[in-house]
């Protein structure tokens, strides 16, 4: 069926648009003084990303046995080999499918900061349009812009609506987004320079396309090793892993709670993504070489995380370091050769974008509901905030990885995929696990059970209305996909062999049928 | 009178201006001394772009090809932007002799297009001295301020010591070849020839502001009036980086083992000291001035990376021409802003005092730190260090990254104040429209150029096959 209106960017530019009429004249402070107008604006925007999206890939699987594989390629600036190319296969539409659910979901949020009016709406949509460019983007350069370009509306709405010291937040966060991703751009300048070297000289034959690139096969292994390592530090630095998270602690602390959902939840994913979609594919042996080392980075991120959490005090900070430690099992994941583990990764990847995000708003609300972010003010708010209580513990015993619950499924994919080739970091891993569930239970026991503090205000509203819906949802998701994660484990491993393909992993035995 | 038309847009220029001597009353008011030389350089502007290129035209002195047509263009655009930008806000920065102001603009916009269109050192040497000579009394022109004359004085003192050196080296070259055209070097010229080399660059360097040689720059850029800084920040850079380019491609034949170094040392010291001293700024008139520097040694890695590949050439010419977009824009708000803003503190909340300068500026310094939107400045570092890269010049290429990396820092300070912090005044900015013409005008290149660079890229690539035809 051909298609007149362009089907990729629609996913990029729905959110643009809508992030440009924000700023029209009615959404003005003096015609929307609360903000209501540009908020359903902005849903109405969300929702509509998120329906096209699954009209997309919906429309592309609907033959039975086929893979999810759109493409929309044209030229840009041919001088310089640069194409603008969007490809949406299993590998990105599971992350596209969670930038529209978080950012509908933070959008939507009712609690957002005081003074923002349509512009935290704008910023948010803007964000969602750019991220999505990231993860669809398959032109090198085309991606780079994305992955720059992404964090300028993060850093817009957290210095607009952020901490006390959210200047130093956000240009600590800048400066080390830009000197991870400075060799990066470097490289990949380099690469598509050698992809042209057949042919000294002709501008003409430069090319940044990554199966291109990937096909021709063109770095001998200590090229791979310089080139592997300057990407694997920018995406480091986006994930973090430890020792790159410097920026992680200052920014969940300053940012605005939906800021520090959206970031949580989507910047760190690009790096994860970016992993799989284009480290695998360009440098095969430089990752089964230094899989290892990348392996034990994800394992001592994990227990570096979940041990740094344990001694928090501020129950934001413990959110931004248990995103380190259940990142690092993803990278772990990504690390190990076998197609098992990878997928895995993503499927973790993408609960813990749920997870995280939905305990950043809820938590968020109770923050600024009873005026104190740590523990020691908190307690005996399940009596208080019953509904409250409740997800909490729900995406609290989701982010420990209970059975039942999606984040279950990728930690035991990754696992048992990587015990095969990493016994001893796995094991490791094994101990962040456990470490993961002291922390976090004894986070919420601590906030919602135990004596009321005489700090806590008594009078709390609780969550309700259109927040309650979208925990809801949020949490059926996370159920769901624990439940029956097949159809989403089929998509993103439909996608993950062809990252690889390049460095023969070859246990395949992910198959039909093995999770169901 | 066809031998005459290569000088027309000279001509155009210099006797026009005689209009503002013989004027009498009639050119007295900002309005109608501003139009006039709007009018002018529009003409000029316009004549450039009529030049046929022509070899007849080299035995008297000036050249016309493709590169100094589009070098001359470029730099009557930049001087009609900035004259267009700042004529509004002149008036408030006190300049009491506002004839004889825009006389000098178009005295030192003519000796620019010298510089541009001379075939022979002792043109070349002309143009420099009648475009510096203009701006020294330019920088000047705020005679009540004691900043403006110092940095005129400064400026004088130091352009003098350029020029000796500049002289000095056409008068080794002399020696050498016994010719002064700007010309393939005799492979006989030996030892003399590297001194005459070395003699040239550091007065070009000086010129340009390149690191070791900057000194004057953050002094000159601050104490003078921002419409001068405006003015001179794009034309001076454009023409005496065309200046260089003959120099270094039509007469000593880059690439050469013995010159490679020597830039190589330059352009890594400009970016580097240019960064590292503008992170310390306070003022966004040093800020801009040290970023000047570190700019300009990002479009020298075009000569060191230079194989015989135009392409490489073809990236500095382009990141060259995004540059004066950005840098006309940055000073032409600043100036927009106040006669005397230049504190950051003066830029504070501007995005609630005036929302189009605000997020004029931003698009600015975006596109100087390399960062999208503004893609112009960052298809011009995808150009400039894939051409490096290219060439083999890894080294340079790093520190090049690194250091754009780096800017990133202080580039963020800008804007961010001017976003996100509260205003010292709710006092509203009134911009003139001319001025919101111009801003807007360079708004536009520095994303278009970005989005879609294949026109200009076309363009340079032209420009760059002139200069490397031997």
């Amino acid at each position: 069926m051909p298609i007149a209106w362009p089907p990729l960017s629609s996913l990029i530019i729905i959110p643009a648009v809508g992030a440009l009429g924000c700023c029209a004249p009615f959404f003005s402070k003096k015609m929307d003084p609360n903000g209501k107008l540009s908020r359903l604006w902005s849903i109405g925007i969300a929702i509509l990303t998120l329906v096209v999206l699954a009209a997309l890939a919906r429309g592309a699987t609907i033959a039975p046995g086929s893979v999810l594989a759109l493409e929309e390629a044209r030229s840009w600036i041919p001088s310089l080999g640069i194409s603008y190319h969007l490809e949406l296969d299993g590998l990105s539409f599971a992350f596209c499918l969670l930038t529209a659910i978080i950012s509908l979901a933070v959008i939507a949020w009712s609690a957002k900061p005081q003074s923002a009016g349509a512009g935290w709406y704008s910023l948010l949509l803007l964000g969602e349009a750019l991220v999505m460019g990231a993860f669809l983007a398959t032109d090198l350069v085309l991606f780079y812009v994305f992955f720059e370009a992404m964090l300028l509306p993060v850093l817009g709405a957290m210095a607009l609506w952020g901490g006390p010291k959210r200047l130093n937040a956000a240009l600590k966060f800048l400066v080390y987004t830009m000197a991870g991703s400075a060799l990066m751009f470097l490289s990949i300048l380099y690469l598509g320079w050698l992809g042209n070297s057949s042919a000294p000289g002709v501008v003409d034959a430069f090319s940044f396309e990554i199966t291109n690139l990937a096909s021709k096969r063109l770095l001998n292994n200590s090229q791979e090793m310089i080139l592997g390592i300057a990407f694997l530090l920018a995406f480091a630095i986006k994930t973090p892993i430890v020792p790159f998270h410097g920026w992680l602690p200052d920014t969940y602390r300053e940012a605005p709670h939906g800021v520090a959902a959206f970031t949580a939840a989507l910047l760190g994913k690009v790096g994860i993504y970016a992993i799989l979609r284009f480290m695998w594919p360009l440098f095969p042996t430089f990752m089964v070489e230094a899989g290892p080392y990348i392996a034990a980075l994800g394992a001592v991120s994990v227990v570096f995380g979940a041990l740094v959490a344990m001694a928090q005090r501020d129950i934001r900070s413990l959110l931004a370091y248990s995103s380190i430690s259940h990142l690092g099992f993803c990278v772990l994941g990504l690390a190990s050769l076998s197609s098992m583990a990878m997928t895995g990764s993503i499927f973790l990847a993408f609960s813990h974008g749920i997870i995280t995000a939905a305990l950043f708003l809820t938590f968020g609300m109770i923050i600024d509901r009873q005026g104190v972010r740590d523990f020691d003010s908190l307690g005996g708010l399940a009596k208080v905030v019953p509904v409250s209580a409740f997800f909490l513990m729900v995406f609290s015993v989701a982010a420990v990885a209970l059975p039942l619950t999606s984040s279950f499924v990728g930690e035991f994919l990754i696992l048992m995929g990587s015990w095969k080739a990493f016994p001893q970091w796995t094991s490791l891993a094994l101990i962040g696990v456990v470490l993961g569930a002291v922390y976090t239970l004894t986070a919420y026991l601590k906030t919602m059970f135990g004596g009321m503090r005489a700090s806590t205000p008594a009078l709390g509203r609780d969550i309700r209305g259109c927040d309650a819906m979208i925990l809801t949802a949020l949490a059926a998701i996370v159920v769901a996909l624990g439940v029956f994660p097949g159809r989403l484990l089929d998509t993103i491993s439909s996608a993950v062999p062809m990252q690889a393909a390049g460095s023969e992993v070859a246990d395949n035995n992910l198959g039909q049928g093995f999770v169901r | 009178m066809s031998a005459l038309a290569p000088f027309a847009p000279i001509l155009t220029l210099s006797l026009g201006s005689l209009g503002y001597l013989v004027s009498g009353k009639l050119l007295e008011s900002n309005k109608s001394s501003s139009l006039f030389a709007m009018a002018l350089i529009g003409i000029a502007a316009y004549l450039t772009f009529g030049l046929v290129p022509s070899s007849i035209a080299i035995e008297h002195g000036l050249i016309v090809n493709s590169f100094t047509r589009f070098f001359g263009a470029l730099a009557c655009i930049g001087a009609l932007l900035s004259i267009v930008a700042t004529s509004g806000s002149v008036g408030g920065e006190k300049i009491g002799m506002l004839r004889e102001y825009y006389f000098l603009m178009i005295t030192s916009l003519c000796g620019a297009l010298v510089m541009i269109y001379a075939s022979d050192f002792l043109t070349l040497f002309i143009g420099i001295e009648v475009a510096s000579l203009a701006l020294y009394c330019l920088c000047g022109a705020q005679v009540t301020k004691r900043a403006s004359s110092e940095a005129s004085l400064k400026y004088f003192l130091l352009g003098c010591v350029s020029s000796a050196f500049m002289l000095y080296g056409i008068a080794l070259w002399y020696g050498a070849t016994g010719t002064l055209m700007i010309s393939k070097i005799p492979s006989s010229a030996g030892t003399i020839a590297i001194v005459s080399f070395l003699f040239m660059i550091v007065g070009l360097a000086f010129k340009l502001g390149l690191a070791p040689f900057h000194f004057w720059v953050p002094d000159v850029y601050q104490g003078a009036p921002t419409s001068v800084t405006t003015f001179m920040s794009c034309v001076i850079k454009v023409a005496a980086f065309a200046a260089l380019f003959k120099v270094t491609l039509s007469a000593f034949f880059l690439p050469n083992e013995w010159s490679v170094g020597v830039l190589w040392v330059i352009a890594v010291l400009a970016m580097t000291i240019g960064n590292l001293a503008a992170l310390q700024q306070r003022s966004v008139k040093r800020l801009l001035a040290y970023s000047s520097v570190a700019q300009a040694g990002y479009m020298m890695i075009g000569l060191v990376a230079l194989q015989n590949d135009p392409s490489v050439l073809a990236s500095s010419v382009f990141y060259l021409v995004s540059y004066c977009a950005m840098t006309i824009g940055a000073f032409s708000v600043l100036s927009a802003v106040g006669p005397d803003a230049d504190d950051l503190q003066d830029l504070k909340g501007l995005v609630k005092r005036s929302p189009f300068l605000a997020i004029c500026m931003t698009l600015f310094f975006l596109g100087l730190a390399g960062l999208p939107p503004s893609l112009a400045g960052l298809m011009g570092k995808v150009y400039l260090f894939s051409g490096a890269l290219a060439s083999g010049c890894y080294g340079l290429a790093i520190v090049a990254v690194l250091n754009s990396a780096l800017a990133c820092a202080y580039y963020f300070r800008v804007p961010a104040a001017m976003l996100f912090q509260p205003p010292a005044t709710e006092i509203r900015v009134s911009v003139t429209p001319q001025a919101v013409v111009s801003i807007a005008v360079c708004a536009i290149a520095v994303v278009g150029l970005g989005v879609y660079p294949e026109p200009l890229l076309k363009a340079v690539e032209a420009v760059a096959a002139v200069l490397l035809a031997r």
